[in-house]
């Protein structure tokens, strides 16, 4: 079975960096199948952004790179959200970040949303790390990596002095899942479909 | 054997291909999306003790890579369709010299600017890119595994046949990023040009008989190597005689051509007993093999071919395939080119349907088995 | 003043004789510039093994294709980048490139501004003799004002390139004008040209009768009477310092018009790969 992961949002949010970052914990660091793709166009230059993460196991050939129909989808905007919202399996799970997005859109998975970039601004004093913090978050929900993994991925690829700040998101939100902060705070949103 | 995979980026990847191949000479231009492969041979050449040249233009690249090559340093320059259009000239020069090189083309979509997002629309203007009648190889990589192999079988090829080889990447694979086992220096088979064996008073750059690769010795070795882009006789001598013409441009082709065994490379999934076969090359095949799949759970009996070797075509295979079935869809990022040689190859004797999107986005498997349902 | 060598034994040791005759028509400029390089090259006792000729496209670049040495007659314009890169990857060569001023300055330009920007180690060799004369006699962009061509036929009003000022802006380091006529001269030039660690330019100034010539009586009709031209018309650097700017006016400067030192750039190049090896910039 191969696990369709879309990290969805606006450029300037790190969902390239911790695509790769998934895809590397699970691939490399986990001996998986791993692929992760990138939309292109508006990430460098702010705009749209797109990446796609798609997991499996190490026997199973990952063959068309890009998410057909999601088992995760993290919004990062409101744009991400109506877009991508409609293909998402029916046990999927749509992850928003409702900082950013206000309307849930129409889907079949089930929604979690919380204020992720105002959370983690409040927590570490930064909105920078949000990523990461989402990143764990996916990962734990999903059940697609552990942690072990990813704290090597971030360590790897993280730019120099920024592996601290993102190991300290990477707590947090192993964290919101733990205290099941984020059910609770996503109760409202649940039955909208 | 016991090595860490690497998550790296089809640019990346292709980039340690070319560097596990001996390349050790790159020479580019900046130019979307195909900038990463500049940028990683921007470290890793110097630190090989290699040269990485940023030329005033893409023409530029092209003729150091030539130059660079006839000093006996393997070479290579990337770029994307508008760049290559620029490259042709080189390219169709490499041709009729003979010298070495690899051309990497991360396809974008679209004539004249275009976009920079993925396309296939540059397999036409690999083999035809330049002036006149031209045998090229050109290669097709599917995956990040394939970018990293297909670049040292091109490196290897391009010496081996003194030719230039073109490989085709495009804007997705070029981003996307796969793991990858890179394997040990000793896991990989490199080849050198093939070396004169006169002395070097009775070398002369083009001897060959009318299938050969004439031997060629580098530049500073006493060899007194005479390359040329206009026709020629066996010294290298510029010639009006239309026997060295014909000669000449029969040996450029037969060359290659004499050679296919060796040269052509595809990938077939389920063609016994398929009803339908998709024919589908790099990034295309893989929701044509996603395609497959939805199919079977369907109850319908589909193949796939894929050309690995895009240039030369594999059409001997091609035509054994299309007596056998009922049909064939040719599933391609462009306006239909690829389908023209399907056709070509199976003369009349199966259907052949198209599947083409031009708007920067991927064929979507969906698409693919819709179509095929169509066919019957 | 050094010795020259005699005509025989330069044949003999640099020509494929089999390819001769040349294609020049009588009075060309192309032999003699030739010529002095071969002179320039047995002078020096370069190793012919570790000579490089790289050659454009038109009829200067066709002298390379007579000779027993390593030599890319390339694609036209295309020369100084393909030394370039052969330099890059071959610094221990002796590259000589050999252009006309179509193939340099025109549909080469870019290549040979930035050649001479980087200031790679290579010699190039230009001969100007205002015309395109391979594919019949158009201008260039080297040819005078007022000048007749097969297209300028009602006389061209494009001004030309000074391709020596050129080089000078484009940070040559090495920079020189010789004449066809003055064949001693152009030797030694040479000489020194090959010698100079970085790019070194040397433009010469050469007669084409057939293409040029015949329209343009003002500059001599024939290969002779051309070469007269020159001679009367040419001033050393040396003098020219003495001279007023108008005097100076429609005359061929000569000699030596720039000699620095620079890091040559596949030398300099070699700093980059201990960077690299080391880890990071130093």
């Amino acid at each position: 079975m191969t696990t369709e992961i879309r990290l969805s949002g606006s450029g300037g949010q790190g969902l390239l960096f911790i695509g790769r970052i998934l895809a590397e914990a699970a691939g490399v660091f986990e001996g998986k199948n791993a692929v992760q793709s990138t939309s292109y166009g508006g990430q460098v230059r702010g705009g749209s952004s797109r990446s796609d993460v798609l997991i499996s196991p190490a026997e199973e050939e990952i063959d068309f790179p890009e998410v057909m129909d999601a088992d995760l989808l993290l919004a990062m905007n409101q744009e991400a959200a109506d877009e991508y919202g409609g293909k998402v399996k029916q046990s999927g799970v749509v992850i928003l970040d409702t900082t950013f997005v206000k309307q849930p859109p129409k889907t079949r998975g089930r929604i979690i949303a919380y204020p992720f970039t105002l959370k983690t601004k409040e927590r570490l004093g930064s909105a920078l790390p949000t990523n990461v913090v989402v990143l764990a978050v996916i990962s734990q929900i999903g059940a697609l990596v552990g942690k072990e993994a990813l704290v090597r991925a971030i360590k790897k690829r993280s730019p120099k002095g920024k592996d601290e700040i993102n190991l300290q998101a990477l707590n947090l939100g192993f964290e919101l899942v733990k205290t099941g902060v984020l059910q609770r705070d996503g109760d409202d949103e649940r039955e909208l479909h | 054997m016991s090595r860490e995979g690497l998550l790296l980026q089809g640019n990346e990847a292709v980039s340690e291909g070319a560097i596990a191949a001996g390349v050790r000479f790159f020479a580019g231009y900046p130019i979307t999306p195909a900038t990463e492969i500049s940028e990683v041979m921007a470290r890793r050449m110097p630190e090989l003790g290699g040269t990485f040249l940023q030329m005033e233009d893409e023409i530029a690249s092209i003729s150091a890579v030539l130059g660079a090559s006839c000093g006996g340093v393997k070479a290579m320059t990337a770029s994307s369709g508008p760049g290559l259009a620029l490259k042709a000239e080189g390219i169709g020069y490499a041709v009729c010299a003979e010298i070495p090189c690899l051309i990497v083309n991360v396809q974008r979509t679209g004539p004249g600017v275009g976009s920079v997002t993925p396309s296939q629309q540059d397999v036409m203007q690999a083999k035809w890119g330049p002036n006149s009648d031209n045998m090229i190889i050109s290669l097709s990589p599917a995956s990040i595994k394939e970018c990293f192999w297909l670049a040292i079988r091109g490196v290897n090829l391009s010496e081996k046949y003194r030719v230039p080889v073109i490989l085709l990447s495009d804007s997705f694979l070029g981003h996307m990023s796969e793991k990858i086992d890179l394997p040990s220096p000793e896991e990989i088979e490199t080849m050198d040009r093939p070396r004169p064996t006169v002395a070097p008073e009775k070398y002369k750059a083009y001897d060959a008989d009318i299938n050969g690769v004439p031997p060629l010795a580098n530049f500073g070795e006493g060899y007194a190597v005479r390359l040329v882009g206009n026709m020629h006789n066996k010294a290298g001598d510029y010639s009006r005689n239309p026997r060295d013409f014909d000669f000449l441009i029969n040996r450029l082709h037969n060359k290659i051509l004499t050679n296919l065994a060796d040269i052509c490379a595809y990938e077939e999934v389920e063609i016994d007993g398929a009803d339908l076969v998709i024919v589908a090359y790099g990034i295309v095949s893989r929701a044509a093999k996603a395609a497959i799949r939805l199919a079977k759970n369907q109850g319908m009996r589909v193949g796939l071919f894929r050309p690995i070797v895009l240039w030369p075509f594999p059409t001997e295979r091609l035509a054994e395939i299309g007596k056998k079935v009922g049909g064939i869809l040719v599933a391609e990022m462009n306006m239909g080119q690829v389908i023209r040689e399907v056709e070509r190859t199976t003369r009349g004797e199966v259907p052949v349907a198209g599947l083409n999107r031009i708007d920067g986005l991927l064929i979507n498997p969906l698409d693919i088995l819709a179509k095929l349902k169509e066919m019957g | 003043m050094a010795k020259i060598i005699p005509q025989a034994t330069i044949l003999e040791k640099y020509f494929v004789t089999s390819t001769l005759p040349t294609q020049w028509c009588p009075g060309c400029g192309a032999g003699g510039i030739g010529h002095a390089v071969l002179q320039a090259i047995e002078r020096m006792q370069l190793d012919p093994k570790k000579v490089v000729l790289v050659s454009g496209i038109g009829c200067n670049g066709h002298f390379t294709r007579h000779l027993r040495l390593d030599d890319l007659h390339v694609l036209h314009g295309r020369a100084p980048a393909v030394a370039t890169g052969l330099k890059m990857a071959r610094p221990d060569l002796e590259i000589i490139v050999i252009q006309g001023d179509g193939d340099a300055a025109s549909i080469g330009g870019n290549h040979l501004i930035h050649a001479a920007r980087r200031n790679i180690g290579i010699t190039t060799i230009v001969s100007n003799n205002y015309i395109y004369g391979r594919t019949g006699g158009q201008y260039s962009p080297t040819t005078p004002k007022k000048s007749i061509s097969t297209s300028s036929p009602f006389g061209l009003e494009d001004p030309p390139f000074e391709l020596c000022n050129l080089m000078v802006g484009a940070g040559a380091t090495f920079v020189a004008r010789g004449t066809s006529y003055h064949i001693i001269q152009l030797i030694d030039l040479v000489e020194r040209a090959i010698k100079h660690p970085g790019f070194a330019f040397l433009e010469v100034i050469a007669p084409c009768p057939t293409s040029y010539g015949r329209k343009n009586p003002e500059t001599g009709i024939t290969g002779p009477q051309m070469l007269q031209w020159q001679k009367e018309n040419s001033v050393s650097i040396k003098k020219a310092a003495h001279m007023s700017e108008e005097s100076l006016r429609g005359k061929i400067v000569t000699g030596i018009l720039l000699d620095r030192i620079e890091p040559e750039y596949s030398a300099a190049y070699a700093k980059v790969r201990q960077r690299a090896q080391k880890g990071g910039l130093a």
